[in-house]
């Protein structure tokens, strides 16, 4: 019912103006019912994007630490949610840049996730597709989430991950051939 | 173009990245080629897939205590950017303000958009596959598209859209639906649905959209609705939310949320029913709407309780002499009406009495039918 979502998220976005207002002034009980409200988005892109649920949680958490800190620079310009997904989009980002370096020290090649969402929550039919993208190089993972999941465009993932546009449409193009051969098998 | 599309191309045109030339380049070739058709449709169903995975994933342990403690360790944030309150906002009177504050805003933003809507014109809709092939005006619609007004829009037995009705709502068309739009002005948007299933919801003031049957005219009074047309012509609206009226050569009924009603060619509306009535009380109602015996209105008087005071107040404006008289008093068994109104008066067909009625019984949105 697009109505009624339309309708109640105008009443979301108010109450958790509220929230935010409330938790600017160092309120942490509205904090934490911000926490309770997003903690699920946020911890969906932070598993998909690193297929490790220990890891998940530990950047969940980053995540929400890094919204106290930055809260008092919420100006109401856009969506609350909105904003926190940025919050959220660039500390997974950062985790994944400093991550990789620290494998290339120690080897050659791309890492695969060692757990899906779907291993750990999704006992539908997406439960193959969940396994497929946790089967991906993590940059073309990455830009696959970005764009097809959260509904990024080129430009703003490339701006997020450091890339050239042109190289965030290729890693999108490889990342669905990969995932059609994974779903083929 | 060479002998396929480029299938970098093919993405970016599923995506919507492609310029108005490519597009309709793309556009023209895969209609004649079934190696670029197929592609495509791998990819949208691909993406069809991926858009519905879940957006929210709960983590298996509660994190707020580690990042509560956490959070102990550093300052509280001291800018205070958004406008603060004087308000109380925990005071349930507050609370109240609040919402009716908040719903006001919902009603300007709804009725900004219809404004908005108005001065923009109407014209072409959008549409955008869901699932399957749909077609637009005989061709298949991949991704998205434009709706004008006299194109047919189709669904076979495995596809789905949607369709924007200009800036005021939204239908979900279900597969096996035809439906073309037969005005789009800001003060009428109303469509022909041949068959099929489509689901509205409209957020404009009442009657904007339309819905024309082959056997009545459904009105939107701002509300949410499913409506199936069968091959015959018939139709069944299921309201869950609002108000919907249904019209035909002066035949009307008005149903709310959680009732629905049948409308039969050459009949046009039937009587409306919540959906939890009685399966006799529902089974009556029908015969009665398609011509009736008496047996049928014995049934549903006996098996009507207080909440089918709805379906009793429509029989009022279907029954005459005597049978009128006896749907009369079980209403007033169910749900008596005030000093204003009387039997006299009912019986007689008094219109103002029957709107007096409904507003006891709480059909209010019955002023549109008068």
């Amino acid at each position: 019912m697009e109505a009624l979502a339309y309708r109640e998220t105008i009443l979301e976005q108010e109450e958790h103006l509220e929230l935010v207002r409330r938790a600017q002034q160092g309120d942490i009980s509205a904090f934490e019912l911000l926490y309770r409200n997003h903690v699920g988005m946020v911890y969906a892109l932070c598993l998909r994007m690193t297929c490790n649920t220990g890891r998940a949680e530990e950047l969940t958490q980053d995540v929400f630490v890094r919204l106290w800190d930055r809260i008092g620079s919420f100006r109401g310009d856009s969506a609350f949610s909105s904003w926190l997904h940025r919050v959220a989009v660039n500390t997974v980002l950062v985790d994944l840049r400093s991550n990789r370096r620290r494998n290339q020290r120690v080897q050659v090649g791309e890492e695969r996730g060692d757990e899906s969402p779907a291993a750990v929550t999704t006992p539908d039919l997406a439960m193959d597709l969940e396994s497929a993208i946790a089967s991906l190089p993590p940059q073309a993972r990455a830009v696959l989430i970005l764009h097809d999941i959260e509904g990024y465009k080129h430009e703003e993932i490339a701006e997020q991950m450091g890339l050239a546009t042109g190289t965030s449409k290729a890693q999108l193009h490889r990342a669905r051939k990969l995932l059609r051969e994974v779903l083929d098998r | 173009m060479s002998e396929h599309i480029q299938i970098t191309v093919l993405h970016e045109y599923i995506d919507g990245e492609v310029r108005e030339d490519v597009r309709r380049e793309v556009h023209a070739h895969v209609r004649s080629c079934l190696a670029c058709t197929e592609e495509l449709r791998k990819i949208t169903s691909l993406r069809a897939n991926l858009n519905a995975l879940r957006m929210d994933i709960q983590p298996a342990r509660d994190l707020w205590g580690g990042i509560a403690g956490r959070l102990q360790t550093r300052d509280n944030p001291r800018i205070l950017r958004l406008p603060s309150r004087t308000v109380n906002p925990a005071s349930p009177a507050n609370l109240w303000v609040k919402r009716v504050s908040l719903a006001a805003a919902v009603v300007l933003v709804a009725f900004g958009g219809f404004w908005w809507s108005g001065l923009n014109g109407a014209g072409t809709w959008q549409v955008a596959r869901v699932e399957g092939v749909p077609s637009v005006g005989g061709e298949t619609l991949f991704g998205q598209g434009k709706l004008d007004v006299g194109t047919w829009l189709e669904t076979d037995d495995r596809s789905r859209a949607t369709v924007e009705v200009g800036s005021i709502g939204q239908l979900q068309v279900d597969p096996g639906t035809r439906l073309r739009i037969l005005q789009s002005r800001s003060t009428d948007h109303r469509i022909a649905l041949a068959r099929g299933t489509i689901h509205a919801t409209i957020w404009a003031p009442p009657r904007i959209f339309f819905v024309e049957t082959p056997s009545a005219t459904a009105i939107d009074l701002g509300c949410a609705y499913t409506l199936q047309v069968d091959d015959e012509g018939g139709s069944l609206l299921d309201v869950t939310h609002g108000w919907v009226a249904l019209e035909l050569a002066g035949v009307s009924s008005i149903i709310p949320a959680g009732a629905s009603c049948r409308t039969t060619p050459g009949v046009g509306p039937g009587l409306p029913f919540y959906r939890d009535a009685a399966e006799s009380f529902r089974r009556a109602a029908h015969t009665i709407e398609l011509g009736g015996t008496s047996e049928s209105l014995t049934t549903l008087l006996a098996d009507a309780r207080a909440r089918d005071a709805l379906t009793l107040w429509h029989l009022l404006f279907r029954l005459e002499g005597a049978d009128r008289a006896l749907a009369y008093d079980r209403l007033m068994e169910l749900a008596p009406h005030g000093s204003e109104v009387t039997r006299a008066g009912v019986l007689a067909g008094n219109r103002a009495m029957l709107q007096l009625w409904a507003d006891e019984l709480g059909i209010g949105a019955s002023m549109f039918l008068f």
